[in-house]
């Protein structure tokens, strides 16, 4: 017989405070692939060897990241019962000074220190989440990014986590649904459609078994936050999937992720491990009638992989290739039996609301867009991460407040959103807020979230050619608009970018576009007009420049045959 | 864009029992397809054709049909890639970060093209969208480890290390 919830509950704690409070020095390194790709093993090497070498006896904690990749990797530092100090960026060779003044000699570096993280304060450091790309940030589904151990199920236990499980357990499985419709949650990966009303059309279904898959694809390019929901908390999509099983009536759930991101499929399989070791997967689970199992399956570089019928068909074994709807996936999906696809993001928001009631979501953000917008902030930006803020925030305060402006003081040119079948904002709408209807007729999209800010000196033509050149390379083959109209629509945007353009080249995109966006069979070839659409009608001139005159008036393009 | 046919090469011996075994846990599901590719390529390097053989009999299938799943991705092989294999993103992120300019360098430094490997079989040089790091581009995969704000300096640097430490070696 597994233990209760609040016998864990109780052991959790302790763990938690021996971290979290003390007494005795301690010390956390954010090892995520933001901070492993910018050294964070060494870092964390040195660190063990500094306190090894001083005989001082703090484990090194490995926490998710607070967001601030472009100041990653971050070393925390703790003495006595006080808060963490968070240092950053910390190469190995600053980790000897930080290890003698703050822990050996009680006195935190100021010069390399961010702020203070946890209970209580020390004179002179401001709190973490006074830092100007964390203020405006609401966390809700990054709440324990940074500060807990991801795999830690004990850590995710004391920071509240299986609360909303607990709660679903005790109510009608349609309530549980109810609850998710009166939180207006939508879903995330692109769509923006009611996350309830899909959980209900996979309810009504009649056949068995019933599955529910994540979908942990995440190919647009400028986006990482579903990577880093898994990577920061993967405890919480893991108890998202068990709710929303349980809503369904489902048997099991599949989480899909690349096995090019690494560190979220060990971390996706870490939480399954010790949730099944803890009762809180497999037979009856906390004693309920409940069974359910979360298999997590690496999938292959695909862009196409990430629509949903595609992830099915790689599921059972197929090539990840879209397949016709109807039927959806709610009446026949992963093996013709109902399947409900969800992606990360929307999971993520599932368990707060459930502990806490639909009012903790619907509170935060617009009318009809509720609860957050998570976004991750790339390019020409000062201070570039991942982002939360409430629906309807500005973009312009993104970019300014969060983001800190651009590089070099530049102005913004334009903002690719949303991935490569997303939009285009240009530099001059930047009052409209993130969220689902204020971007509508912009040119830009909130999308799946990535936002890439381009100052102005970039080339809007060379951007969108990048672009091209992906969804061509990634156009699965399966319908012919989409296979031919990508290769027709790349080798347009090449003459365009060598000074190879022929008069009607805007019209021919227009015809292709005519054709693949009525013709094709998935989103792919049906969206990849749109940021074409946004680039032409808000760029004109510049794409005349180079067709007409054969110049780029930014001098990007190198307008020669390559 | 043309694909080499899965025909063996000097390569990896494909030790068939031992990899049989290590699939078992894949035995009779279609389904896993692509993981037992995975570790397949994980395990040579690429996809040998005998491996292809294995993963279709635990898997209860034909090899065409794993072949036609295999050669659906970019990233499996089928033929030995170099001791070192470097990923060079080229998402809209780290092409404004200089993405172009860091594959040229590494072009130029190794006197190949992307998706080719040196004569002295030591590098394969491929692109990848997007291991993630999009915030702190440019960003390669180095043997499947990510770095970030590679400028086409600090990926000579990282040339040179790598190359020194074969000659030490032998
Ligand atoms: C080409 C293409 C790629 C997609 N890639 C993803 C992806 O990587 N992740 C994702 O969640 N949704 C992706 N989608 C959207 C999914 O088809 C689906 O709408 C989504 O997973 C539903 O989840 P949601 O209701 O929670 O938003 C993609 C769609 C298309 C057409």
């Amino acid at each position: 017989m597994a233990d209760s919830l609040q016998t864990m509950r109780q052991r959790a704690q302790t763990v938690w405070d021996a971290y979290w409070k003390g007494p005795g020095p301690r010390a956390a390194i954010n090892f995520d692939t933001n901070g492993w790709a910018q050294g964070a093993p060494a870092v964390q090497r040195a660190l063990e060897q500094e306190l090894k070498r001083r005989g001082i006896q703090a484990p090194v904690v490995r926490v998710g990241g607070l967001g601030l990749c472009y100041l990653e990797p971050l070393v925390y530092l703790a003495n006595g019962s006080q808060p963490f100090v968070v240092y950053g960026p910390v190469r190995p060779e600053d980790v000897p000074a930080l290890v003698e003044s703050h822990l050996a000699k009680g006195q935190p570096v100021r010069e390399k220190a961010l702020g203070t993280l946890g209970e209580g304060s020390l004179p002179g450091l401001p709190s973490i989440w006074e830092h100007p790309f964390l203020k405006p940030q609401v966390r809700l589904a990054t709440r324990n990014f940074g500060v807990s151990d991801p795999e830690s199920l004990d850590h995710y236990l004391a920071r509240g986590g299986f609360a909303g499980l607990e709660r679903a357990l005790t109510m009608a499985p349609k309530a549980v649904i109810d609850t998710v419709g009166a939180a207006g949650l939508r879903g995330r990966g692109g769509a923006a459609f009611s996350t309830a009303q899909k959980w209900h059309f996979c309810a009504n279904a009649k056949a068995t078994p019933k599955y529910v898959v994540c979908n942990a694809e995440e190919g647009d390019s400028g986006s990482f936050m579903d990577r880093a929901l898994i990577e920061s908390d993967p405890f919480q999509l893991m108890e998202s999937l068990v709710i929303a099983g349980y809503a369904m009536g489902c048997a099991a759930a599949y989480v899909s992720i690349r096995s090019l991101f690494e560190l979220a499929l060990r971390r996706a399989r870490v939480a399954v491990a010790q949730m099944v070791e803890r009762g809180l997967l497999g037979k009856s689970i906390l004693g309920s009638s409940f069974s359910f199992e979360i298999i997590v399956q690496e999938s292959g570089e695909s862009y196409v992989a990430g629509e949903e019928t595609a992830l099915l068909a790689e599921l059972e074994g197929d090539r990840a290739q879209p397949r016709a709807r109807p039927p959806f996936p709610a009446q026949e999906g992963l093996w013709r039996r109902p399947t409900n696809v969800n992606n990360v993001k929307t999971l993520s928001y599932v368990p707060a609301i459930l502990a806490q009631g639909p009012e903790a979501f619907t509170k935060v953000g617009t009318e009809k867009s509720k609860g957050t917008a998570l976004v991750t902030l790339s390019g020409d930006v000062n201070r570039t991460g991942l982002v939360e803020v409430p629906m309807g925030y500005k973009v312009r305060d993104l970019v300014y407040e969060v983001g800190g402006g651009l590089l070099a003081g530049r102005q913004p040119k334009v903002l690719q959103m949303g991935g490569p079948l997303g939009g285009f904002l240009p530099g001059t709408m930047l009052d409209n807020g993130l969220d689902f209807e204020s971007l509508q007729g912009t040119g830009g999209t909130l999308g799946s979230g990535g936002i890439v800010v381009a100052g102005d000196r970039r080339c809007v033509v060379d951007l969108m050619r990048c672009i091209i050149g992906f969804t061509q390379k990634e156009s699965c083959g399966k319908c012919v608009p989409c296979r031919v109209g990508q290769t027709q629509l790349l080798e347009v945007y090449n003459r365009i970018a060598s000074g190879r353009a022929r008069p009607y080249e805007l019209e021919t995109i227009q015809q292709l576009c005519g054709t693949m966006a009525p013709g094709s069979l998935c989103g792919h070839g049906q969206l990849t007009p749109n940021p074409i659409n946004a680039t032409i009608r808000h760029f004109k001139a510049e794409y005349d420049a180079h067709i007409h005159d054969k110049q780029c008036p930014t001098g990007v393009c190198a307008m020669r045959p390559d | 864009m043309s694909r080499p046919s899965p025909i063996e090469r000097p390569g990896a011996a494909v030790d068939t029992a031992g990899l049989a075994a290590s699939l078992s846990q894949y035995r009779g599901q279609r389904g896993a397809a692509v993981p037992a590719l995975e570790a397949v390529q994980a395990r040579y390097g690429y996809v040998p054709y005998q491996a292809l053989v294995v993963v279709a009999e635990t898997l209860g299938v034909l090899p065409a049909e794993v072949f036609g799943v295999a050669s659906f991705y970019e990233e499996f092989r089928f033929a030995p890639p170099g001791a070192h294999v470097i990923a060079v993103c080229t998402g809209t992120s780290c092409h404004l970060a200089g993405a172009q300019q860091l594959l040229a360098a590494l072009e130029g430094e190794l006197g190949i093209k992307t998706g080719q490997t040196t004569a002295d079989g030591q590098f394969t040089l491929t692109q990848v969208s997007c291991p993630g790091p999009c915030a702190i581009g440019p960003v390669l995969m180095m043997d499947g480890e990510p770095q970030a704000r590679v400028t086409p300096d600090a990926a000579r640097r990282m040339l040179a290390t790598l190359r020194s430490a074969r000659s030490a070696q032998g």
